[in-house]
C-alpha cells in the first residue's frame, strides 16, 4: 500500500495568526523508490483568475526519512496573509510534505484568519460559507456533484 | 452547453471550476472529439522532422498546452527540454538563459516565436544550431514571418478549436454545476464571440461563476 498523509492535531483546520500548528506526516512508500529526503512546509498560494503566486513561509527538513515513516511537525503561523477570497483571487494556506526523489507529495489546506474563518470580500459569497463547512473536504473538483453538495476545498 | 444542474452561488476563486490552475492542467484535446489526444504520433512526427518544427495556431488554440504535454514525453526519451516564451504582448523573452550552450540532447521550446523582437529571434537561431531540437509556436506559418532560416521549419501540427471542443472542456471543468448569475451560454455562441479563443472563452465562464 502506498500513501502519504498529513494529520493535524485535533483535526483542526482553522487557525488564527500567531497560533501554533502541529501535526504529523506519515507515509508508506515501501513499494517505490527509496526516500532520499523529506520536507514539511507551511505554504500559501493564490487560486483564481490570472497568474498564480505562492510562498513557502516555513519548512522543516525531516532527517533520515525511511520508506515507511511518521514524523511530527510544528509551525508558528505568521501574522499574515489571511485566508481570503475576493472575486479574482483567493489566498489559500496549506501544509504540504514533499518526498524526493519524484516530488511525491501531499497537501492539507487550512484557514488562517483572525476569525478562524476565511474572509470573504463580497456579500454574495457569504451564502457559501455554511455550505462549504457542511460539505467539508469532499475533494470533488471537476466531478459531478450530488444534490446538496458543493465544491469543497478538497484536493486539486 | 445548457444543462440542468444545481445552481451555485457566486463562487470563491479557489472553488471556481474555471480558475487558472485548472485551465493550465487541461490535457491537449482533439478539436473534433474533445477527448485527450494520443501524443505518441506527434512525438514520432517530431522525430521525423529532425526534431525541428513549429506548432501553428491562433490565440487560445492550445499551442502552449500542447508544448506542456509534449515536454515530458521528450524527457522520457532522455532529452532535456528547455522552455522559453515571449512575454504576453510581445517583447522581452522569458527564460532566455535557456538559450545558453544547448547541447545535442537539448530541445528548445520557444513559445511565441512571432512575438519576439528581431534580436531575440536571432539569438534563438544561433542557439538552435547546437541544440538537438527546436520546437516553436507561432500564430501563422513561419514562411510568412521574417524569421530567416527558421521559416523553413516544418509544421508539426496546426492547432484549431471548435464549439464541440469547447463544450467538452466546459463539461469536464464544471461538472454538473451551473452559475447563479446567468445561464451558461451555448458553446456555439461562446466560441463565436471569442473567435475560437478557448482561454478567453473559459475565462468568461470564470466570471460567470464568480458573479462578476
Amino acid at each position: 500500500m502506498t500513501f502519504i498523509e498529513i494529520e493535524l492535531d485535533d483535526g483542526r483546520t482553522s487557525f488564527r495568526p500567531g497560533e501554533e500548528l502541529a501535526g504529523s506526516v506519515l507515509w508508506d512508500l515501501s513499494e517505490g523508490e527509496p526516500v532520499a529526503s523529506a520536507e514539511v512546509r507551511l505554504v500559501w498560494f493564490t487560486r483564481g483568475r490570472g497568474d498564480r503566486d505562492s510562498g513557502i513561509v516555513a519548512a522543516e527538513e525531516l532527517a533520515g526519512p525511511q520508506a515507511v515513516d511518521r514524523r511530527l511537525f510544528r509551525f508558528t503561523l505568521p501574522a499574515g496573509p489571511y485566508s481570503v477570497s475576493g472575486k479574482l483571487v483567493s489566498i489559500v494556506w496549506a501544509v504540504e510534505v514533499v518526498l524526493e526523489p519524484g516530488s511525491r507529495a501531499a497537501r492539507t489546506e487550512i484557514v488562517v484568519s483572525p476569525t478562524g474563518r476565511e474572509i470573504l470580500l463580497h456579500s454574495d459569497q457569504a451564502a457559501e460559507v455554511a455550505e462549504v463547512a457542511e460539505a467539508g473536504e469532499s475533494g470533488k473538483v471537476g466531478e459531478e456533484l450530488a444534490e446538496g453538495e458543493f465544491w469543497g476545498p478538497g484536493k486539486t | 452547453m445548457e444543462r440542468s444542474g444545481r445552481c451555485v452561488d457566486a463562487l470563491r476563486p479557489r472553488l471556481n471550476p474555471f480558475r487558472t490552475e485548472r485551465l493550465d492542467s487541461l490535457a491537449y484535446c482533439s478539436p473534433e472529439t474533445g477527448r485527450p489526444l494520443e501524443l505518441a504520433p506527434l512525438v514520432d512526427c517530431f522525430d521525423a522532422l529532425g526534431r525541428r518544427a513549429a506548432v501553428i495556431g491562433p490565440e487560445g488554440s492550445g499551442k502552449t498546452t500542447l508544448l506542456d504535454a509534449l515536454a515530458p514525453r521528450l524527457v522520457a526519451r532522455g532529452l532535456e527540454v528547455r522552455r522559453l516564451r515571449a512575454a504576453p504582448g510581445g517583447g522581452v523573452l522569458r527564460g532566455a538563459e535557456a538559450l545558453d550552450d544547448p547541447g545535442p540532447e537539448t530541445v528548445l521550446f520557444v513559445d511565441g516565436l512571432d512575438r519576439l523582437p528581431g534580436a531575440a529571434r536571432r539569438r534563438v537561431r544561433r542557439a538552435a544550431r547546437s541544440a538537438g531540437g527546436l520546437l516553436v509556436t507561432a500564430h501563422r506559418p513561419l514562411r510568412t514571418l521574417r524569421v530567416g532560416r527558421l521559416g523553413r521549419l516544418g509544421t508539426l501540427t496546426e492547432c484549431a478549436t471548435t464549439p464541440a471542443l469547447l463544450a467538452a472542456l466546459v463539461a469536464r471543468l464544471s461538472g454538473a454545476s451551473t452559475p447563479a448569475a446567468a445561464p451558461l451560454p451555448s458553446a456555439e455562441d461562446l466560441h463565436a464571440r471569442h473567435g475560437g479563443n478557448l482561454r478567453t472563452a473559459l475565462l468568461e465562464l470564470y466570471d460567470l461563476y464568480a458573479g462578476r
